[in-house]
């Protein structure tokens, strides 16, 4: 791909190189140089008054890099690669007046669409109107900045619902790019404050939504989308009660075998942190989930031996409505003592293998 | 003459390492993995708020030459930026803006790129409007990471929890981290003594709402502004869930469970992104850019008698205007006394504090 995008800018060079008779500019890699001319001093200007490279939009500045003068030529090295799909302009004048310049034209991106919506978490159709996050992930890297512009939630007329999200510029996504978590706006889920009092959570008990990903979106390439996809759910009452260990249902395998430890939640969790905030001390092995994230999956690398073994939960581990094992999302304390400080501890249950 | 330069040479290269030696620097090629919040500190130290770094890196700029602000207004930065990337406009994304107090250069945070061959860069901007690279090649540096919640040692498939830096700001020898996680929810505010000790993580406290005086929960800080209030030094924060509220520093202590005194609530739809302090005919003001709201001015002299808002019939808090004439700000910083700094999709420019 290099090479031929190389061959590209060659070619260009040669055809629209309007170079006097000994001065010329050639690319070299991906290196820009002055061919032909008498050496003289940097310019009090700098180099870029007698040779600069620009992007072809109008008053453009000289690109940043750096210049490395030769025996007979004059080097630019472009700070950044090139770009695909971009017209770069290299204009010389010398001060004995000869001119040359040459227009390169990168070849453009492979823009097809590969790239999909991989999963919406929560799997569930049915969440609470206090439902607090979501995550999105796509089958390959996205571009940063324009997740606003393509995630809506409809309610059952297929009107959107207004500032249901926590738009923040940033956008939160993981290091690969690859999974978006998209927060409903917290100043509509907490109870007692003006936004939810104003207008009430995005989510409403009974009512059907669907959360549209448009096909639009890009992805890191700049490609769209294969598809746009859709998720359709129904509110259910809010949930602020914090997961009970003691109610996960723990199905033990038997010894000398890679079956998978089997804990059940009598509520669907945080995919992403069941990922990371429940282990089985000491042991390694892989983790799925199943049953709309009712269901956490533990398989061994080594077969199971018969003995104790302890199951420690993060207490930081969440519901999909945020809600903590030792904290409820929003406490009501007229009901409730205040608490100091969400614990950073574990919950420690213990199970046998036979 | 020649020599005299070569002393005055040898003396500023002497003040500079005594001054890295005390900031704990130490000189070399800083390696960003993103570019986010800036900030800046004593003496042209600037500090850059990296996410996908999970660190906040000092940058000594030697930028500490006193002038004093002209009018800024650079129309088409974007594509000024771009251009000077070697890239198309689509592709630049300028995610902080801040201009440094000695030498009132402005200092961008941006990035080439929106996948996965993003690259951060700094720019800086001088009185004449020119923009070039800030160079992190060969600089006195320091950096402190910002620690990460456990991650489950067994089962893991990856680790793509991501804490978003939303916010950096440096007050009384201390520098101010404000962030989103992607997965749990935590309202974590780090602080970090500067000069950052060697290997140093930043401290964390759990910042919570207490709504009404009923309802708490926990309250993300999505941007703050350190601020004095009755001789007392503090932060005036705005949560993502709307309310904005006063913090002593004094409490900002690593573990502890802070509550923000709330001193107004803005409503739905608010969704603060950089607050602002300024005096003007001896009054304090507090101007916060809104992406939804447009700017908000808040009168904000005596804070200290704002009593915390504990009941919904007691809205009576800091009184606030939208200034119409200032739309489509993305970032909002101090200029000098008498300015602010703004930038909008498209343009740089000054403009008189309301």
């Amino acid at each position: 791909m290099q090479l031929i995008r190389n061959i590209l800018w060659a070619a260009a060079l040669a055809m629209s190189s309007l170079a006097a008779q000994t001065v010329s500019i050639q690319l070299d890699g991906t290196d820009f140089r002055l061919v032909g001319w008498k050496p003289v001093p940097e310019p009090a200007e700098g180099w870029q008054s007698l040779f600069r490279v620009h992007v072809d939009t109008p008053d453009a500045p000289a690109m940043l890099g750096t210049y490395t003068p030769e025996p007979g030529a004059l080097l630019f090295h472009p700070r950044f690669p090139l770009a695909d799909g971009m017209t770069y302009v290299a204009e010389a004048t010398l001060t004995d007046g000869r001119k040359a310049t040459a227009i390169l034209h990168t070849a453009a991106r492979d823009l097809k669409a590969e790239t999909r919506v991989e999963h919406i978490y929560p799997t569930a159709d049915t969440l609470p109107a206090n439902i607090l996050k979501l995550y999105i992930q796509f089958s390959a890297p996205m571009s940063k900045g324009e997740a606003w512009q393509h995630i809506r939630l409809l309610d059952d007329q297929g009107k959107t619902v207004p500032l249901a999200f926590l738009e923040i510029d940033q956008e939160l996504w993981d290091a690969a790019g690859r999974r978006l978590t998209v927060l409903f706006d917290p100043g509509r889920i907490k109870r007692g404050l003006v936004p939810t009092n104003e207008m009430g959570s995005p989510v409403t008990e009974g009512r059907r939504y669907t959360l549209v990903v448009d096909k639009t979106w890009h992805d890191a390439r700049g490609a769209v989308l294969v598809e746009g996809v859709e998720k359709k759910f129904v509110g259910a009452p809010s949930d602020r009660t914090p997961p009970a260990p003691k109610l996960w249902k723990i199905t033990a395998p038997q010894a000398g075998t890679t079956n998978p430890l089997v804990i059940r939640f009598p509520k669907p969790m945080d995919a992403a942190l069941l990922e990371r905030m429940l282990e089985v001390e000491n042991i390694e092995g892989t983790i799925t989930l199943a049953d709309q994230e009712r269901e956490w999956r533990f398989t061994p690398v080594t077969p199971w031996r018969s003995g104790t073994y302890h199951l420690i939960a993060n207490n930081l581990l969440e519901d999909i409505s945020g809600n903590h094992l030792d904290r409820a999302f929003d406490v009501d304390l007229a009901a409730a003592p205040r608490q100091a400080a969400t614990s950073t501890g574990n919950t420690t249950q213990t199970f046998t293998i036979h | 003459m020649r020599k005299t330069a070569f002393l005055a040479g040898m003396i500023c290269a002497a003040t500079m390492a005594f001054a890295a030696s005390n900031t704990g620097m130490t000189k070399g090629k800083v390696q960003l993995k993103s570019a986010g919040p800036l900030a800046f500190g004593p003496e042209g130290i600037l500090f850059i708020g990296d996410s996908l770094g999970s660190s906040v890196i000092a940058v000594d700029t030697g930028d500490t030459k006193a002038a004093s602000a002209g009018k800024v207004e650079i129309t088409g930065i974007n594509q000024k930026v771009a251009a000077l990337l070697g890239a198309s406009a689509d592709q630049i994304t300028i995610n902080d803006v801040k201009v440094n107090p000695l030498s009132k250069n402005v200092y961008l945070s941006v990035t080439r790129g929106k996948g996965e061959g993003a690259v951060p860069v700094i720019l800086r901007a001088d009185a004449s409007g020119k923009i070039t690279e800030f160079s992190l090649d060969n600089v006195a540096s320091s950096a402190s990471a910002l620690p990460n919640p456990p991650v489950a040692k067994a089962g893991a498939r990856s680790d793509p929890r991501l804490e978003t830096i939303t916010q950096v700001a440096y007050s009384g020898g201390k520098v101010i981290v404000a962030g989103l996680s992607n997965e749990e929810f935590s309202s974590n505010l780090r602080t970090i003594a500067f000069p950052f000790e060697k290997n140093v993580t930043a401290s964390s406290i759990e910042i919570y709402h207490g709504s009404h005086g009923r309802f708490e929960t926990q309250a993300p800080v999505r941007t703050f502004v350190p601020y004095t209030i009755d001789n007392e030094p503090s932060i005036v924060a705005a949560y993502t869930c709307t309310p904005l509220v006063t913090i002593p520093m004094s409490d900002l202590k690593p573990g502890k469970k802070v509550e923000g005194a709330t001193i107004a609530e803005l409503g739905a739809g608010n969704r603060p992104i950089d607050m602002i302090a300024y005096k003007k005919d001896n009054h304090e003001f507090i101007l916060m850019a809104n992406s939804s709201r447009g700017v908000m001015k808040l009168k904000s002299d005596h804070l200290e008698k704002y009593k915390n808002i504990t009941a919904q019939t007691d809205i009576t808090g800091v009184p606030y205007e939208t200034i119409g004439s200032l739309t489509g700000v993305k970032h909002l910083t101090s200029l000098d006394d008498s300015n602010a700094l703004i930038l909008t999709e498209s343009d740089l420019r000054s403009v008189p504090l309301p």
